[in-house]
């Protein structure tokens, strides 16, 4: 049995912080509440049970812990007053009618005005609980410039006067692609990380999904949202498929489809199922997730959908990425060449990295160029960062020379 | 006539003392030179605001990597720059910083006619400063750039608390002041470490910053350029 203090953590340290920072407006004094009515609960679960709602009983804890705080600083008389008559008004009500706020935190973590790096930082931390130093390691920086990053996003919020709301009306849709493009960046680098020895940090993953499903329970009007939450089931349900033992990386026509995880295939496709039939243009976040749908049906995968679905994605967000991608889609329909054309415009494209050489080097290889491919596999080694990606380019050019 | 001084320091010497700044006020105040003035927070809450191709861009933070960043503004009276620039080189930051001195341009928006809408009283302040991208500017049109519409909106929804036009750098309308080791230096022209000039400031009251931001948006700079929005530093 899971610990249930473990638990409480996981579903409940976003819905706390985010009730904490409505009622004090200190996102700091939030965090170190919550980390307060955690360390508490540590002791008093273990001796006098496990609450009928913990939730409930961490928030209450969270919240006297808070009204000490600021008795005990030199906190305005009259921002003291504000804060207790909120806590008074919110002790009235029946549990289940106290708001869930993590929709506002949640796009007040993404919000554009704070950089990338901060937004998916304090998502970390404020939302999943992550501690700097894990948020630190998990993207290979030191734990005091995170720390420091973390402070910098919290006191801009603050004083730049970032509003703690969801956007409504015609700033919904622009702000909810922010969000998502937070969310998928944490599950990519979970799953295919920028840097570093390791193909996956499935931690990373995990909090990707936990996320999005908070997203799409509370905003279920959204298909992109589910779409979202689809992809990333479809694709972690890879994920003890996509490296060897050793750590390198294994191409999907190449992996041991025992490995898949059916349960997650079969939750991906329910999802996707569900928010595919809403109408207006499809986004991008569900035509991924009809992509990798497809890609879980292993080798009855339809080529020719699959290549339509990359096309479609291209009208959506056209970028180098997706026409290297629709490329190896359309490699597979219609054959090696048909690929490499549509390669050809995106030569010198310097964005796509050691990511262009490498695809053309793969289609060379099938189209039976092995000369073309050789070299290609040459620039592809020249530019590629992950070790895994490294030993894999090395394994296909030994390959060729064999 | 009108000039806007803007204060320009290195926060990291800033933060390690600054002379206090009220006899320069009180001496501004006594002789009719200082209308008003305010200082910044820090630039790391600065929001970069640009449009696009329709769609809203922004950055975290100024615009510009200078050490040396707009940490204030006074509007000052004067009868001439050299008299604005000679009052501006008592100003304490001047010994670790820079006082960037422009000329406004007074009539640049033709003035509303009929009673003007009071300004909002709750709320934010936020500055934003107006960087035309050079090459932008030059190819624009008057239509592409002209405010007047912007202004008209800003002051019928009370958010404005005014908004200055400068003179171009090239006209002798503005001077940049240090003083070193008891010495005043005057440089001709706008602050010179960047390429890019601030080609005015427009001092908002609103809610929050989604709310300065779809204002600087709306704004024809963000169009051939960037707005940068500061928040003031408040009473």
């Amino acid at each position: 049995m899971t610990d249930p203090l473990a638990r409480a953590f996981a579903d409940e340290w976003g819905r706390v912080v985010a009730a904490l920072v409505r009622v004090t407006g200190d996102w700091a004094l939030a965090e170190d509440c919550a980390q307060d009515a955690f360390a508490v609960a540590a002791v008093a679960w273990p001796r006098d049970g496990v609450p009928d709602r913990p939730g409930a009983w961490l928030t209450t804890t969270a919240r006297n812990r808070a009204l000490d705080r600021l008795r005990r600083s030199a906190v305005e008389a009259r921002k003291l007053e504000e804060v207790v008559a909120v806590v008074h008004e919110e002790e009235r009500r029946e549990p289940d009618d106290v708001p869930d706020d993590r929709l506002r935190l949640i796009f007040t973590c993404c919000h554009p005005a704070l950089d990338l790096d901060a937004r998916v930082a304090l998502t970390l931390r404020t939302l999943c609980g992550l501690t700097v130093a894990e948020i630190a390691a998990a993207f290979g920086a030191r734990e005091a410039a995170m720390a420091k990053r973390l402070v910098r996003a919290r006191r801009k919020i603050q004083v730049a006067g970032i509003p703690y709301r969801v956007p409504s009306g015609a700033a919904l849709p622009e702000r909810l692609d922010g969000v998502l493009a937070v969310l998928l960046l944490l599950f990519t680098e979970g799953y295919a990380p920028s840097g570093g020895d390791r193909v996956v940090r499935p931690e990373l993953s995990s909090e990707a999904i936990r996320l999005t499903r908070v997203l799409a329970a509370l905003l279920p009007g959204e298909p992109e949202v589910g779409g979202l939450l689809a992809l990333e089931l479809l694709q972690d349900s890879r994920r003890a498929a996509r490296t060897t033992g050793e750590g390198a990386l294994v191409p999907l026509a190449e992996q041991d489809r025992t490995l898949w995880d059916a349960a997650r295939i079969a939750e991906g496709r329910a999802v996707l199922a569900a928010v595919d039939r809403a109408p207006g243009p499809v986004g991008a976040h569900r035509l991924q997730a009809r992509i990798a749908a497809e890609h879980a049906r292993g080798p009855e995968a339809d080529r020719n959908a699959i290549a339509q679905h990359w096309a479609a994605l291209a009208e959506v967000t056209p970028s180098p990425w997706v026409e290297l991608a629709r490329a190896v889609a359309v490699a597979e329909a219609d054959g090696p060449d048909a690929g490499l054309a549509l390669l050809a415009p995106l030569a010198g494209d310097v964005r796509l990295g050691h990511q262009l050489p490498a695809t053309e080097a793969e289609l060379l290889r099938r189209a039976g160029r092995r000369e073309d491919a050789r070299r290609a596999y040459g620039a592809a080694l020249a530019q590629v960062r992950n070790a895994a990606e490294r030993a894999h380019l090395q394994r296909r050019l030994a390959e060729l020379a064999g | 006539m009108q000039y806007l001084m803007l204060v320009r320091v290195d926060p990291d010497l800033a933060a390690r003392g600054v002379a206090p700044v009220e006899p320069w006020v009180e001496e501004g105040t006594r002789t009719g030179m200082r209308h008003f003035g305010n200082p910044l927070e820090d630039p790391d809450t600065a929001t970069t605001v640009a449009r696009q191709a329709g769609r809203t861009v922004l950055a975290d933070g100024p615009f510009t990597e200078t050490k040396e960043v707009v940490a204030g503004f006074d509007l000052l009276e004067a009868p001439d720059l050299e008299a604005a620039v000679d009052y501006a080189a008592r100003h304490p930051v001047a010994a670790v910083g820079a006082l960037e001195v422009r000329e406004v341009w007074e009539d640049f928006v033709e003035e509303a006619g009929g009673d003007p809408v009071p300004t909002r009283e709750d709320g934010r302040e936020y500055l934003f400063l107006h960087v035309p991208d050079p090459a932008a500017l030059a190819t624009a049109t008057r239509e592409d750039a002209d405010p007047t519409a912007w202004v008209r909106d800003v002051e019928s929804r009370g958010v404005t608390l005014g908004g200055w036009r400068l003179r171009d750098a090239d006209a002798g309308s503005a001077a940049t002041v240090r003083v070193r080791d008891g010495r005043t230096l005057i440089a001709r022209g706008p602050y010179t470490e960047t390429a890019e000039q601030i080609a005015g400031i427009d001092r908002v009251r609103v809610a929050d910053l989604d709310e300065a931001i779809g204002l600087a948006a709306a704004h024809p700079t963000s169009a051939i350029g960037r707005i940068e929005i500061r928040p003031l530093v408040s009473a």
